[in-house]
């Protein structure tokens, strides 16, 4: 007979406003949380972004596991602190980082310097389209999309794109099984060549 | 137009799931039928399978999936080998086609992979005699057998083209009723393998395939192991070849495979098939690997279906999971909630004995839950798991209760030196015996009854059949084949039967011998004998699960039929009949019915004392025993001597019966006073044993714990201790910590231990006898019991009296349902609840009880024994409370003249009854 007594859910979650407390929140379940963590990580994450575009411009399409390392790195080396779960922090960074993204693709495209699309690279992630690059908003498109349909094979993706986790990492993230997240991968990986390859 | 229905992508998902997680050979069959059934969705599946492959090129490392498409380099004769199909145990298997005149069929061929003279060659040459025995329409056909060109062997097989059986289902989106139904084919086919010895060792769903017509195939019994080999000979070591997710802990630690593993695999094919999961190698394997915490249960069908997190992936799966199962998430832990976990928790009991026997009863349990009928594997039930006894309160006031050496004790004294119980102990010294005698049974029954050709039992590994395998085996054939001879498998089923009444398990001879009785019976008039051979085979099974008055019945009516029939039956016989009925009336402890009974099996044996002395002795010696519990101890030591000088005439003394009547006849000596010969006869039966059986013989250890018991009954309690703990020790060695025969020794041992008033140690003691009694004998049985009126007293006299109520309330409630009214126990059961009740300030409640239980003794003649003597105390007592003291006060005094006189002065019991008559106010 089991002794363990369900635990209240902690009620409205009592953000402490760090970004530790706010991603202990959100790992409750907090939707709050999710949107005042963005607030907090976007001012960096865009600082971070632009000193990249800046440094490279379009020479090379943006590499985001590097993007969202570096975010990872400076956060915590500034605010002194240290997530304890990689995995959390990720799967709620991914999400942030396309939305970061796509608000400055947006923005060139209205300073008409349709020279400087906005690439990110896909082939370290094995995405099989020529050549292994796609434009932020074509791949926004697609994922919205993919989001409809199957949004756990949107996730994966998220979290592979965005965040940079490799599959332990995304397994952790979503709790479930590797075996299923690298079937779930694979099936998420042909969906988006099939759909990047047919366009819009 | 892209679909953007999110129902068909999760199909789409689940489809492309179920295709990549498939060797290439299989994932154009699965395509196949999805074209068929879902264009749509075959489309998109391949498709996005196009994509995945070019995705897998990009990749660094190259899959490991790349399938084998070698040609073989080497030529069968009458084949045509096309390319490699996949590779199994120690063999390759290639597609081939049959060359001959009836055209060309697809077969499958497997040659070893190591050339002649390997040692695995003989396990090669086993598998294909193994699968060459299975004929099952489930099961893929053996063809052929032989060498190649180049001497390598190999055999062919059915070729099956089909899909792994969880993938079929979730591809044809089966419900769950389905699912149970292709479960049932399975079941059949694995219970087809045991029935002929065969143990698969690797069932999972690979090994499963379905057929395009829906039809069950089972697979690859590469690593099978026939039963009859010798343990320890090459199949144990094929260890390697298993698939831990679908191993059972025993094949996971190493231990050998038994038809009982299969089961194991087959729960967990069933829960994946269910709720498309299965718990982890290393979740399932708690406390056998290092690491885990040994508590962990087999998680439900339906507790599998929890999402721990409530990710959207994690809900998105299962909601992937029940439409592959044609229903909603919710519905399908409904539907599985129940009967289907229960079925799929037998199946993955940790302890093999737990789970169902055999693949035919869980197929029987999954037709009852198709058919809405009750399922018979039940929960274990609370009773079954052990209700945790009360914790005691620290503190209590350690009342004294008295305790009569002999009255709690003497049942496990009868049962100790019950006939059945040493039986059973040479049964379990000699079990090779009974295993060659079975082997040759099943061997010369068969042969000459020629019902089975092909399976040749005789030979140099004749003796290595398991007397289970062999039986079991034997069991099941006599099931067919034998219905134009009757007789004969009746005879037969009788015969198996006995055997397994000589091993105790009752459980397997009672459903033989009650056939070869309806059989017998069917047969009609004139042949009472065998009628009444079956009956009282019949009874010995029942006694040998405790139930004593249905073993009864049974004995008296084999009696009825022996003596109505013509031509008559056989003195041997009926001497046989009537000394079981002796022991089943001795072990209910009805020694006024046992007496006449046993008197004439004697004196129908001593026709015979001539040319067959040892039944007369025995007969004797059982006699003996009786009449010493029934306190007529001159009569007894009489009886004892008689036999003990037959032993002398026929065998020189020399004779273990010799023995065990001398054993009997020291606690007869004891109890008349005769502290010195009651000695000298244990040394001798002592002397005897060790002679005879040997030191560490079960019986001799027994022999010298009645040593131990004797010295208690002579109140030497420091010795008896001590021969006592030494006995523990010896059986705790020889025979392992959770023996019976262990529990025995801690019961006896707690008794002296309390009579010296070390209450605490005695309840650690009982307690711990009781637990290994419960788990050896279950816990309705008469010695469970005898242990729990043990702990009830002690727990009486450390002054748990309400808890001491309540054991004894459970003790009278199942002694009333085993013995008949004005029983013994009965008596002494009430008297000790009257007891409690009177310490508890309820003597008006006790006092019926106390009279009742003093009436009853002195028809028994148990007035001047200890018994009645305790009785009367009780009722003085209960009568003293009640206002009537000075008749309380006569019947005290009484019972103490009697105890002071047995026991001594300053035995526990007196000194009860002293503080009694102290507590008598005028």
């Amino acid at each position: 007979m089991s002794s363990t007594t369900l635990k209240p859910r902690a009620d409205p979650p009592a953000p402490d406003g760090t970004v530790t407390g706010l991603l202990q929140a959100w790992a409750d379940g907090s939707p709050q949380a999710n949107e005042e963590l963005f607030e907090e990580i976007y001012p960096e994450l865009r600082k971070i972004t632009r000193q990249f575009l800046a440094r490279e411009g379009a020479r090379r399409p943006l590499q985001t596991t590097e993007l969202a390392h570096e975010t990872y790195l400076r956060l915590t080396k500034e605010r002194n602190c240290r997530w304890h779960n990689r995995g959390h922090f990720f799967a709620l960074f991914a999400t942030h980082v396309r939305r970061v993204l796509v608000d400055l693709a947006r923005r060139r495209n209205r300073l008409k310097r349709g020279g400087d699309r906005l690439e990110i690279d896909l082939e370290h992630l094995h995405i099989p389209v020529e050549p292994p690059r796609v434009e932020i908003l074509a791949l926004d498109e697609a994922l919205r999309e993919l989001a409809r349909v199957a949004p756990s094979a949107a996730q994966i993706i998220d979290l592979r794109f965005f965040a940079g986790l490799n599959l332990d990492e995304t397994a952790v993230a979503l709790g479930l099984g590797r075996t299923t997240v690298k079937r779930k991968w694979r099936f998420s990986r042909a969906w988006l060549a099939q759909a990047l390859e047919d366009g819009p | 137009m892209k679909s953007t229905d999110p129902a068909f992508w999760r199909r789409v998902e689940a489809l492309f799931d179920g295709v990549i997680s498939h060797p290439q050979t299989q994932r154009d069959e699965i395509l196949k039928h999805l074209r068929e059934g879902e264009p749509e969705v075959y489309r998109e599946v391949r498709r996005l399978l196009e994509w995945d492959a070019r995705g897998s090129q990009a990749e660094p490392q190259s899959s490991p999936e790349t399938p084998h498409l070698e040609n073989p380099c080497f030529d069968i004769e009458g084949y045509r080998l096309e390319h490699t199909l996949g590779k199994g145990g120690m063999g390759t298997v290639y597609l081939a086609h049959r060359l001959g005149p009836g055209g060309e069929a697809r077969v499958a061929v497997k040659v070893l992979e190591r050339g002649p003279g390997d040692p695995e060659l003989e396990l090669f040459k086993r598998e294909s005699q193994t699968l060459a025995r299975l004929e099952h329409p489930a099961i893929a056909r053996f063809l052929d057998s032989g060498t190649t060109t180049e001497g390598v062997p190999f055999f062919v097989l059915e070729y099956v083209e089909g899909l792994a059986i969880d993938r079929f289902c979730d591809l044809q989106r089966l419900p769950i009723k389905d699912r149970v139904q292709l479960m049932r084919q399975v079941c059949s086919a694995v219970q087809h393998a045991h029935q002929n010895l065969v143990v698969h060792r690797d069932l999972k769903p690979g090994h499963i395939l379905i057929t395009d017509s829906g039809l069950v195939k089972l697979l690859d019994f590469g690593i099978a192991k026939d039963l009859r080999q010798a343990p320890g000979s090459p199949t144990t070591t094929a260890n390697r070849f298993l698939t831990p997710a679908y191993a059972s802990p025993e094949q996971i630690v190493g231990k050998p495979a038994t038809t009982s593993s299969d089961l194991y695999s087959l729960g967990l094919i069933l829960c994946l098939l269910l709720c498309g999961r299965t718990r982890r190698v290393s979740e399932r394997l708690g406390g056998l690997v290092p690491g885990t915490s040994p508590e962990e249960e087999p998680e439900a069908p339906s507790r599998l279906l929890q999402t721990h997190r409530a990710t959207e992936p994690a809900r998105a799966e299962l909601r992937a999971i029940a439409e592959a199962r044609d229903t909603k998430p919710r519905h399908l832990k409904r539907l599985l909630r129940g009967d289907l976990d229960t079925v799929v928790l037998r199946c993955l009991e940790r302890d093999p004995q737990r789970r169902y026997p055999s693949a035919a009863q869980l197929e029987d349990d999954l037709e009852r839950f198709l058919d809405g009928r009750p399922i018979l594997a039940r929960r274990p039930s609370l009773l079954y798991r052990g209700s945790k006894l009360v914790r005691r309160h620290p503190g209590a006031t350690a009342a004294l209760f008295l305790m009569v050496a002999g009255l709690i004790g003497y049942t496990i004294l009868a049962f100790r030196h019950s006939r059945a119980l040493e039986a059973e102990r040479n049964a379990a010294v000699e079990a090779h015996r009974e295993a060659e005698r079975a082997t040759e049974f099943l061997t010369d029954t068969f042969r000459l009854a020629d019902a089975v050709q092909r399976v040749d039992l005789v030979g140099s590994q004749a003796q290595e059949v398991t007397v289970e395998t062999a039986l079991e085996y034997g069991a099941e054939r006599l099931g067919h084949g034998f219905e134009t001879n009757p007789r004969l498998q009746a005879k037969l089923l009788n015969a198996l039967g006995e055997i397994y009444n000589n091993l105790g398990n009752s459980d397997r001879a009672l459903p033989l011998l009650e056939r070869s009785l309806v059989l017998r019976r069917a047969l009609g008039p004139g042949d009472g004998a065998s009628v009444a051979e079956s009956l009282a085979n019949l009874g010995n099974a029942l006694s040998i699960s405790g139930r004593l008055r249905k073993a009864e019945a049974y004995l008296r009516s084999a009696l009825v039929v022996a003596s109505a029939s013509n031509p008559p039956v056989g003195d041997g016989a009926l001497g046989n009949h009537l000394a079981h009925l002796g022991q089943v009336l001795l072990a209910q402890h009805d020694y006024e019915a046992g007496e006449p009974v046993l008197r004439r099996a004697l004196s129908i044996r001593r026709k015979h004392q001539e040319s067959a002395p040892r039944p007369v002795a025995e007969s004797l010696a059982d006699l003996g025993n009786l009449l010493w519990l029934r306190n007529d101890l001159a009569g007894a030591a009489v009886v004892l001597q008689e036999s003990l000088d037959l032993y002398q005439d026929f065998a020189e003394g020399n004779h273990p019966g010799a023995a065990y009547a001398l054993q009997s006849l020291a606690f007869v000596q004891a109890q008349t006073g005769d502290a010195e010969a009651a000695n000298a006869s244990m040394q001798r039966a002592l002397e005897l044993r060790v002679e005879l059986q040997g030191r560490l013989h079960p019986e001799t250890l027994v022999a010298l714990a009645s040593a131990g018991e004797l010295y208690a009954l002579l109140r030497r309690f420091e010795a008896a201790e001590a021969v006592l703990r030494e006995v523990l020790t010896l059986d705790r060695k020889t025979k392992g910590e959770k023996h019976p025969e262990v529990a025995l020794d801690l019961h006896s041992l707690a008794l002296v231990v309390f009579e010296q008033g070390r209450f605490e140690e005695a309840e650690g003691l009982v307690r711990e006898a009781l637990t290994i009694s419960r788990a050896s004998w279950g816990f309705e049985s008469h010695v469970t019991f005898s242990h729990l009126q043990t702990l009830a007293h002690v727990l009486h006299a450390r002054g748990q009296k309400q808890q001491a109520e309540t054991y004894l309330r459970r003790i009278l409630e199942f002694r009333q349902e085993h013995f008949p009214p004005g029983n013994r126990l009965i008596a002494v059961t009430k008297t000790g609840l009257a007891s409690a009740l009177e310490a508890q300030g309820r003597a008006s409640e006790a006092l019926p009880l106390a009279r009742e239980g003093v009436q009853v003794l002195d028809q028994l003649r148990d007035r001047g024994r200890a018994h009645g003597a305790f009785a009367r105390a009780v009722l003085g007592s209960c009568l003293g409370s009640t206002g009537s003291t000075e008749p309380g006060r006569s019947y005290l005094e009484e019972a103490l003249e009697t105890l002071e006189a047995l026991q001594g002065p300053d035995s526990l019991t007196v000194r009860d009854v002293r503080q009694r008559i102290q507590r008598l106010t005028p």
